[in-house]
Formats: structure tokens, sequence, C-alpha cells
């Protein structure tokens, strides 16, 4: 087995240093809305919040091989994700809170029956909260950077785990998440049965969504681009 | 009735209408400024580096950092300071101990990044003779006793004291 028991609790608490601190708490308050919002159904809920982990985890594996394989310096890495990716960041949150707010909307024509149309709108969330953990986990802050590049990458080279670690980084970073968007869902899944109105909690739920997606865009705009904050 | 519905629904449009405007101008405005940014950017220019070489002999503590300045990167600057100047108040007051804050953003600090393969906001001790730096050391534990103030402020003195007596 790769690593050491030591190391994966420090890898794995790393995780959870770098999601309970402060400086990524507006893509964490985003994606808690975001996983939490399909309150009526605990199971969606569930597998978007392994996706998210897993994109989370693809990010985090993939840039520790790069960087132990040498085909990435870590500065460079770190400075590149942390300049730009913060500053994308914003227009990007406010693009997908407009698709949630159905301000902006595509056109899926798609010719099968109700009970397939509803298969496919489960798999595009699912697919929609692992690419949000992408997301997320690419959008480094200096905590995350510091502890991830600085503390976890050493790490996980010092103990030869290039993919176990950086995926107990990943659960860690996403588990305080997963926690608040369960029960997120489950409190109001509650409240919902209580005024037998789930369905109409979760079209609030989409909609809180996404305007929590627009102002955490504009938050990003204006400290990363515009420096007004 | 129907008028008073009808009314109602072209109210909802229209609000609709300014407010998918008013973001899709943000983020144009966003991107534009993005570009303008990148494209406008000052050439790097080394000469104008706030490095040593005034003194004949001088330990630096640099505090790197550059915007936007989250609440822990604050921390770890007022944490770094009150270490400094509360520890070796004397060494400063001589000249021999120097505290500097460096915005690397800065095109002509961009060169510490690379000399001290910074990767996010960073306190370095660094040991100048006559212009030409000696040694350095980048004290990478910062971020891990942030948390605990009192610790911090030891782990600083201690890695000063250190650096001070050539260990």
């Amino acid at each position: 087995m790769e690593g050491s028991f030591g190391g994966a609790i420090l890898a794995f608490w790393l995780g959870i240093l770098t999601s309970i601190s402060p400086c990524p708490l507006a893509t964490n308050i985003a994606a808690m809305s975001y996983l939490g919002k399909k309150v009526g159904r605990a199971g969606q809920v569930l597998l978007s919040c392994a996706a998210y982990t897993l994109g989370r985890a693809i990010v985090y594996v993939g840039l520790g091989l790069l960087i132990a394989e040498s085909l990435l310096s870590i500065p460079g890495a770190s400075n590149f994700l942390q300049k730009y990716m913060n500053k994308l960041l914003g227009p990007i949150l406010i693009l997908v809170g407009m698709f949630l707010l159905e301000l902006l909307t595509f056109d899926f024509r798609v010719s099968a029956g109700s009970e397939q149309l509803r298969e496919k709108a489960a798999a595009r969330g699912i697919l929609g909260a692992g690419l949000l953990g992408v997301l997320f986990a690419l959008a480094f802050c200096p905590v995350s950077a510091a502890l991830f590049f600085g503390s976890l990458v050493p790490l996980s080279i010092e103990h030869r785990s290039p993919i176990a670690f950086p995926c107990l980084y990943a659960v860690g970073t996403a588990l305080p998440v997963l926690a608040f968007a369960l029960l997120l869902a489950l409190g109001a899944q509650q409240v919902g049965k209580v005024f037998t109105q789930v369905s109409r909690i979760e079209w609030w739920a989409r909609r809180i969504t996404g305007a929590v997606f627009v102002v955490a865009g504009i938050y990003y705009s204006l400290v990363y681009i515009f420096r007004w904050i | 009735m129907f008028r008073e519905k009808h009314a109602g629904m072209e109210s909802d449009h229209m609000l609709k209408t300014t407010v998918t405007a008013l973001l899709l101008g943000f983020v144009a405005l966003s991107i534009a400024r993005l570009a303008h940014d990148e494209i406008f950017k000052a050439p790097a220019d080394e000469t104008l580096a706030a490095e040593a070489g005034d003194r004949a002999r001088e330990m630096i503590v640099y505090y790197f950092w550059e915007p936007p300045r989250c609440d822990t990167c604050r921390k770890l600057e007022a944490y770094t300071l009150e270490a400094v100047r509360d520890g070796f108040a004397d060494a400063m007051k001589s000249g021999r101990l120097e505290w500097r804050m460096v915005d690397v953003s800065e095109p002509q600090n961009e060169h510490f990044t690379k000399r001290y393969g910074l990767f996010t906001k960073s306190v370095v001790l660094s040991h100048v003779e006559a212009g030409k730096e000696m040694r350095w050391k980048n004290l990478e534990e910062i971020w891990l006793r942030v948390g605990d103030k009192a610790d911090y402020l030891a782990y600083i003195r201690t890695e000063v004291e250190k650096f001070l007596k050539g260990e």
C-alpha cells in the first residue's frame, strides 16, 4: 500500500484545513448551495456530492502527478492558477448563475419521453457538480495554494503516494461542504414535507443557488479583476 | 383582470431583460478589464527592485504578498511584523535587521518569485553583504502555524534568531 497511515491522516487534515479557511468561503457557499438544491432527492444530492469530490480529486491528483514528474514547477503552477483561475471564476460564476436563474437558456431539443428527460436532467446535474469540483479546485487562493503546493505535494512525493494522498486531500476539502449541503437538502426536504411543498422549495432552492452564484461571481470579479475589495 | 395580469407579466419580462443586460454588461466589462491588464502589463524592470545593498551587512525579513489580501494573509503580515518588531527592536534600530514588504505583483518585483521559488504569500529571511545575497531561508511553516498566534510568533522569533546567529 502506498503512503503511511500518519501521512494519510495528515493529507486528509490538510484538506479540512483548506476548506475551513476563510479564503475559499465564497466558492464553498456556492458549492453548498448547488449540491443541496435537489431538495426532494437525497440520492441525487449524494451522487452530486460524490461527483463534486471526484472533480476535486481529479485536479489534485493531476497536478500532483505533473509536479512529481517534473512536468510542472510548483511556483509556476501555483502562481498561474492563483492569478488566472480566480480572475476567470468571476465571469464564469455569473454566467452559471444566470443559467440557474433562467436569465439565459440553452435550447436542449430532446425528443425523449418525460422519464428519459428527467434522467438526462439528473445526469446533467451530476456532471455539473463534477465540473464545479474541477473549477473550484483549480481556483487556488493563498491558503489552499500554501497547503496544497507547500505541504500536500511534498508529502505525497515523500511518501510516494501520488494518488491516495491527493484523493484524501480532496475528500478533506469537500467534506465540510458536503456535510452542509446534505444538511441543507435534508432540512429543506423536512420543511417541504411538513408544508407539502417539496417541489416549491426545490424551485426556490434553484433560484437561491443562482443568486448565490451571481453574487459570488460579482465578488470574485471585484476582488480579483477590479481589485476593489 | 386580464389586463392587470398582462401588465404584471410585461413588467416581469422587462425586469428580467434589464437584470440580464446588466449582468452580461458586467461580465463583458470584467473580461475587457482582464484583457486590458494582460495586454498593457508593464514590463519587468529589475533595476527598480527593492533590494538591499546600501549597507555593508544586513539581515532582511521579507514579507512577499500580492493583492488580494485575504484575512489569513493579513494575519501573516501583522504577526510577522509584531514578532520582528517586538523581538528584535535593537537590531532593527541599529539597522542590522530590516523589515520589508514586497508586492510581487509589481513588475519590478517579479524576479523575487523566481529567485525564492515563491508560490504564495511568504516570509523569507535574507542575509546580504556588500550588496550580495549570501543566504536566504523561506519560512515555510507559516501557513501551518498562523492559526495559533503564540506559536506563530515563537516560530518567527526562533527562526530569525537562528538566522542572525548564522545557523
